[in-house]
């Protein structure tokens, strides 16, 4: 049976075994969404948005759609693999898209802060939820966020209050074990944070064995005037993860977000990343590096959307890509009329390391005022011969060389995440990748600093 | 000795219609509408070959499945493609205005500031005079000169009686009838167009465009260009003119082919000036066209310059398929639009040859409430080692309700390709205007002057005579502009 088809009739049943929900305002969100996601379809090559992606897996590999987590962990499964080591802060664990509450670490230091899941709030802020949830996302043009609306099991909700600056950053962690059948789990996050507030948030998916799994997430943020929020996305996941996540950001006047997303493997690995700069004097930094390999494919689209005036946004996206990978970069600047003195910056510069490597990019800007500053550029290259050589000339082989050079190119986007247990996987997890001592690739990046 | 068009309508008039189509029409009209006998009427009035009704029969049957494209960043009111005439040989005396008096002041005004001489201006507003003698005279003498080198430059319905072999060999090699929903038009019921052959090794010893303004007839609204530079040869053409050319036609499906062989260099420029509506945005030429070049063999070059600026809408990516190794290819654009016009324009440079180096400059001005789109792709494929690709589009605002947008696509499958891609979009800034205003350069012209400065690098590129109307001619086209 074709996706399409599998995932309307599952709806079906879903909405049989629902007894008191069917009135709630969620199922009625999850009704109109279903409908869209039938209309839309699985978009094909000749949709703009999705013109190098392709999506045939869906229909080539026998999904099922999750809707349990398993009894009992498998035996070579260890959860503490996906931990990140050292790292202090909330962890909110989900396996097979339900929250996990003895695998995860809740810190609550304040009375009004809300770390909890989305099963959770339902009841108990169902008011906050029916005022945020699909409040900005692209619903109507995008099949895979209506999907998860009409879907999604559970998710992170955390709600910050005014004036609080969370100190530790919180973690969410979403793990498929897809036992019996190829697994499909949708996840939702909504993350509110209020006037003068800030938070750090991490993002990371894992699928585990050799079963197929799709995780199909999207996160909401909600950044209040003048509050700040960090929001990182690590992915260094298997050869049978497929993984598409939208997050949608919304922010008020003053606000300040910094996003890093940080893609290391993954089979499949779309990323949507789209802020609507909302209110004056609001900043937005996206940051991205891909750094693939074998048959790999990484697809970044992003958007900003400069919606009212001074505003700043500033975009900067590095891949390097070796072996079989593609990769796809689609970066749109947005200037609304009277968004005047915008200043928008956008810059994507790709590396390819090996014969059958493709990079495929548009950086995109679409201006309707006039007094602005936006500009883009995008490069692809090989690595400097000249450079590589002047190594050699003194005594340093190519493969050392090649390194030493990837490793600065990368640097300046690894050095965009403040978190330091993060910073330090990214880094040891790159130097895997350049097949490097780690001590002696540390020993670069110090020497790097100096 | 080629026949002077004007034999060709008598010709026609004799002829009998060889495909039993109805004759109770008038003699230059096809009824409106399209369909197949449309299609054979206008075969038949051009006395062509076989071949050529076969594929506009090919192309017909190929356009009916196809569905009108919407991906373009325009808007336009849906097009009655029935509502039309698609065979209109040379427009009756009667119609035309019988004076300069009769034409429309603003377009008076526009030649006067452009400086065309009267003679010029009478026919390009598509006054009903005699033939001017001086012109005949000197095209004449053109002609001569260009057949003695052997090259040969004449209509496409010429061409096709004449040289039906190099006809039949190269047209839709570069832009096939599949290739999108207009060209499929066009290949279906081209009127006519140029068409131009440099033999091997020779270099054409004056630009094309020289002649052309002299010998040029009124725009047809489906024109077919096809121009093929043998080994070692050098060809400059223009196309257009820089003076707005009255017109009757609504929709503009051109296509335009150029094929340069081994060490062979083309060189295509465009002014665009056709009427681009009224201040409210109504009425206005749609330009939608297919431009397309190959670079076959080594070391070929095909350079496209444009200066558009008008049109209610534009719809057009002059593109070069760099084929042969070493080949060279060039876009330098110009796009400047006022009030309602919208312009979606750019080039593909699709990189297959080892060595292959493409440059693109796209400068868009956008003024009134009007829309400006840069599209472009460069292309580099999977065996074109050390390919070389540097684009440069870059937007000046003048006013706060037009738009400037920016697609570029770049897809890289080689790994010893370089690609380099920089935009910028800005407004001209009050600091600057108050500079010349202090200087006692009035706001208007001191418009012009930034213009001028920001498109020199593509104006340079125009051949010399036009290079000044050019100019002229961004001035005049903003004028009204600024509060």
């Amino acid at each position: 049976m074709a996706i399409k088809e599998k995932i309307t009739d599952y709806f079906e049943k879903y909405t049989q075994s629902l007894n008191g929900e069917k009135n709630s305002y969620l199922f009625s969100l999850r009704e109109k969404s279903i409908k869209i996601f039938h209309e839309l379809g699985i978009p094909t090559l000749k949709n703009e948005e999705w013109k190098y992606t392709k999506l045939n897996f869906l229909n080539n590999i026998d999904f099922e759609i999750s809707n349990s987590a398993p009894h009992s962990f498998p035996e070579n499964f260890k959860i503490s693999d996906y931990y990140i080591e050292n790292f202090e802060g909330d962890v909110l664990v989900f396996i097979n898209g339900f929250f996990e509450k003895k695998y995860s670490r809740i810190i609550n230091t304040e009375e009004n802060l809300v770390v909890t899941n989305l099963n959770e709030a339902k009841e108990k802020y169902s008011n906050i939820l029916e005022n945020y949830l699909t409040k900005y996302t692209d619903e109507s043009n995008n099949p895979f966020t209506a999907l998860n609306t009409a879907l999604a099991n559970d998710g992170a909700v955390i709600i910050l209050p005014k004036n609080f600056e969370k100190e530790l950053p919180i973690h969410l962690l979403f793990i498929n074990i897809p036992l019996q059948s190829n697994l499909i789990t949708n996840s939702r996050n909504l993350i509110i944070v209020d006037s003068n507030s800030k938070a750090q948030f991490i993002e990371t998916s894992y699928s585990w064995g050799d079963l197929a799994s799709f995780h199909n997430t999207v996160s909401e943020l909600y950044l209040k005037q003048n509050s700040e929020v960090e929001y990182y996305k690590f992915q260094n996941d298997s050869h049978s993860a497929y993984y598409i996540g939208s997050t949608q950001i919304h922010q008020e006047k003053d606000s300040r977000l910094f996003s890093t997303t940080i893609s290391l493997a993954g089979k499949f690995i779309r990323n949507n990343l789209n802020s609507i700069l909302d209110g004056e004097n609001s900043e937005a930094h996206f940051n991205g590096l891909y750094f693939i390999g074998n048959e790999d494919f990484v697809d970044n689209h992003t958007l900003v959307d400069h919606a009212k005036p001074h505003c700043n946004s500033n975009e900067n996206y590095k891949g390097i890509i070796d072996g079989k990978a593609t990769a796809v970069f689609n970066g749109k600047i947005m200037v609304r009329p009277f968004a005047q003195k915008t200043n928008a910056y956008q810059s994507n510069k790709n590396i390819l390391l090996s014969e059958d490597a493709t990079i495929n990019t548009k950086p995109q800007l679409e201006i309707f005022a006039d007094d602005v500053k936006c500009s883009h550029g995008a490069t692809s290259g090989y690595l400097d011969r000249d450079a590589i050589f002047y190594f050699r000339a003194r005594g340093i082989d190519e493969k050392i060389a090649q390194s030493y050079l990837l490793n600065s190119f990368s640097s300046d986007i690894i050095e965009t995440v403040k978190i330091d247990a993060l910073r330090d996987l990214i880094k040891s997890e790159i130097a895997k990748k350049l097949s490097m001592n780690e001590l002696y690739f540390c020993s670069i990046l110090e020497s790097n600093k100096i | 000795m080629q026949k002077e068009p004007i034999n060709i309508v008598e010709e026609i008039t004799q002829s009998d219609y060889k495909y039993g189509f109805v004759t109770d029409i008038e003699q230059e009209l096809a009824p409106k509408g399209l369909n197949e006998d449309i299609i054979r009427f206008i075969s038949a009035k051009k006395h062509e070959p076989e071949f050529m009704l076969e594929w506009r029969l090919k192309a017909f049957r190929f356009w009916q499945q196809m569905k009108e494209p919407k991906w373009a960043n325009v808007k336009f009111p849906p097009i009655d493609y029935q509502d039309a005439y698609y065979y209109a040989a040379p427009k009756q005396a009667a119609n035309k205005p019988k004076s300069l008096d009769e034409i429309d002041p603003e377009i008076r005004r526009t030649f006067e500031k452009l400086g065309i001489p009267l003679t010029e201006q009478q026919r390009l507003a598509g006054i009903a005079v005699d033939a001017v003698m001086d012109s005949v005279s000197v095209a004449t003498t053109f002609k001569e000169k260009l057949s003695e080198l052997g090259i040969i430059f004449c209509s496409m319905s010429e061409a096709i009686r004449e040289h039906p072999d190099l006809v039949q060999k190269y047209i839709g090699s570069v832009v096939p009838y599949t290739d999108n929903y207009f060209a499929a038009l066009n290949s279906a019921v081209f009127s006519d167009g140029s068409f131009c052959y440099i033999p091997k090794g020779v270099r054409c010893p004056l630009e094309l465009s020289t002649y052309f303004r002299i010998n040029a007839s009124e725009t047809g609204q489906f024109e077919r260009t096809l121009i093929i530079a043998d080994e070692g040869s050098y060809v400059s053409y223009l196309e257009g003119c820089t003076a707005p050319i009255r017109d009757e036609n609504q929709l503009h499906a051109a296509v335009v082919e150029l094929i340069a062989h081994k060490d062979a260099e083309i060189k295509y420029s465009t002014v665009q000036n056709w009427y681009p509506g009224d201040k409210e945005g109504k009425g206005g030429i749609y330009n939608f066209v297919t431009k397309r070049g190959i670079c076959e063999g080594n070391n070929s070059k095909i350079s496209w310059t444009q200066v558009e600026t008008g049109s209610a809408i534009t719809w057009k990516y002059p593109s070069c398929i760099l084929k042969g190794d070493n080949s060279i290819g060039e876009f330098y654009s110009v796009a400047l639009t006022n009030n309602y016009q919208q312009a979606d324009t750019g080039t593909k440079m699709i990189h297959l040859g080892k060595n292959t180096k493409s440059r693109i400059v796209s400068k868009g001005i956008s003024a009134g409430k009007s829309q400006n789109s840069y599209r472009g792709l460069v292309s580099i494929g999977k065996k074109a080692e050390n390919a070389r690709n540097y684009s440069q589009c870059d937007s000046l605002l003048l006013g706060d309700k037009c738009g400037a947008h920016t697609f570029p696509y770049i897809e890289v499958k080689n790994k010893t390709a370089t690609v380099e891609h920089e935009a910028t979009t800005s407004k001209i800034s009050e600091d600057i205007l108050f500079y010349c205003n202090q200087r006692g350069i009035s706001t208007e012209d001191a418009i012009g002057l930034i213009v001028n400065g920001f498109s020199r690098e593509v104006l340079n590129q125009l051949p010399m005579e036009f290079a000044v109307e050019a100019q002229r001619l961004l001035a005049v086209s903003l004028e009204g502009s600024v509060g």
